[in-house]
């Protein structure tokens, strides 16, 4: 009889631990709902995704910024991935890596004293750092940074969009110092071939790709000028506001080209 | 009353959301020791140390994968490389992103490279460059520099 109740007792856990993963699962669908539903304006989220295609790790933290993408009514959320250059050597290399992007990391590990870097680390309003791929800490703290109250001081326009050339402009009415502008040519959709191993020909895709990165001194207001890499995509330009001893991103807004 | 500890333990790693990769306390460790085989001839056995959670990619892995692991040694007349640096069996298993089979360590794993000793009180200066991942997470590619002392 014991033996029988100790089989039950085994035979119960494993169906336990799913029942919770499944109410989590239920919970994190619900957050992530929420947050691209939320019209509130309150304030802000801008979320930061350190990620590479030569990453084991990354997949995970890629398709849940993509889950965030999809069908996003919320105005307020800000994606940008950027792709570090430290994956990269001899034979392979990720083409929308860059040096400057890794910097942008280091500047992250300074300002959050952290003792290295790694991917995917997901950075939030630049105040809250986590590991790309955990959806329940993500969804939550991205869905703090929303329910927080901040001005709006920022706003963008197109001035110029011909062909491939684009100059947009900024004006913004912060009176912080220490603030720098912060302006990213964000690519919305791409998809890498793979060209070596089994997954030869296949696809990668990703979202909400940092193609170019300006920064400056915040002024009441400044133009600025991109060269679109290709044509033929689907961009937006993100324009954030940061503070440059601590990292906190202070107003964010964007505009699709 | 040891079974509730576990579905508590269980329940607890569950709502915490478990993380076995943080990188604070994920950090491989080495240690380089002189194995002297003959009057004039040694193994130098480099022994890294990994973390629970941890994996070291191995030798011989693709230069087509962003994998990089290798050993350098600086040339001096105290010694001579014999062959090349040597592994036991690694595991393998196929990452999925980009579809490349890959070798690594887990635990504990010790590198040997086998020398000819031509000099006393010679040194042996090198550096290892190796790339350790987690589930969740992976780290940049580190460079670990060595220096041994040739005792006659």
């Amino acid at each position: 009889m014991k033996t029988l109740k100790d089989i039950l007792y085994i035979l119960s856990l494993p169906l336990i631990i799913t029942m919770i993963m499944t109410v989590k699962g239920f919970a994190d669908d619900h957050r992530l709902a929420d947050i691209k539903a939320d019209k509130s304006d309150k304030s802000f989220a801008v979320v930061e995704l350190f990620t590479s295609e030569g990453c084991w790790s990354c997949p995970p933290a890629d398709e849940l910024i993509a889950k965030l993408q999809k069908d996003n009514q919320n105005k307020k959320l800000f994606i940008m991935a950027f792709h570090v250059d430290y994956w990269d050597h001899q034979g392979w290399k990720d083409r929308f890596s860059k040096a400057e992007f890794t910097e942008r990391q280091r500047q992250y590990a300074s300002w959050m004293k952290l003792h290295t870097l790694y991917t995917p680390q997901l950075v939030i309003n630049g105040k809250t750092e986590m590991v790309g791929s955990e959806t329940s800490k993500v969804l939550s703290g991205i869905q703090s940074a929303i329910q927080e109250n901040h001005p709006e001081n920022l706003a963008i326009k197109i001035d110029r969009n011909e062909g491939r050339h684009v100059q947009v402009s900024y004006s913004s009415s912060s009176s912080s110092r220490h603030s720098t502008i912060l302006m990213v040519l964000v690519q919305k959709q791409a998809s890498s071939q793979v060209t070596a191993g089994e997954n030869a020909g296949k696809s990668l895709s990703h979202v909400q790709i940092v193609r170019q990165l300006q920064r400056r001194i915040l002024k009441a207001k400044d133009s600025f000028s991109f060269n679109l890499p290709d044509a033929d995509k689907d961009y937006e330009i993100i324009v954030f506001e940061q503070n440059q001893q601590s990292g906190e991103i202070i107003d964010a807004t964007s505009i699709s080209l | 009353m040891y079974r509730l500890a576990i579905l508590m333990m269980s329940l607890l790693m569950l709502f915490r959301g478990y993380t076995k990769g943080q990188t604070s306390s994920g950090q491989i460790s080495w240690e380089c020791i002189l194995k002297k085989t003959s009057s004039d001839e040694g193994e130098i056995l480099i022994k890294a140390k990994i973390p629970a959670g941890w994996h070291l990619y191995a030798l011989g892995n693709s230069p087509n994968s962003p994998i990089r692991m290798n050993f350098k040694f600086t040339a001096n007349k105290s010694y001579e490389l014999i062959g090349a640096v040597s592994q036991p069996k690694p595991l393998s298993k196929l990452e999925k992103q980009l579809g490349i089979p890959v070798t690594y360590f887990e635990d504990e794993v010790t590198f040997g490279q086998k020398i000819k000793i031509k000099g006393k009180n010679g040194l042996v200066k090198g550096t290892i460059q190796f790339m350790q991942c987690s589930d969740e997470i992976c780290v940049p590619p580190q460079d670990f520099g060595f220096s041994l002392k040739l005792r006659p």
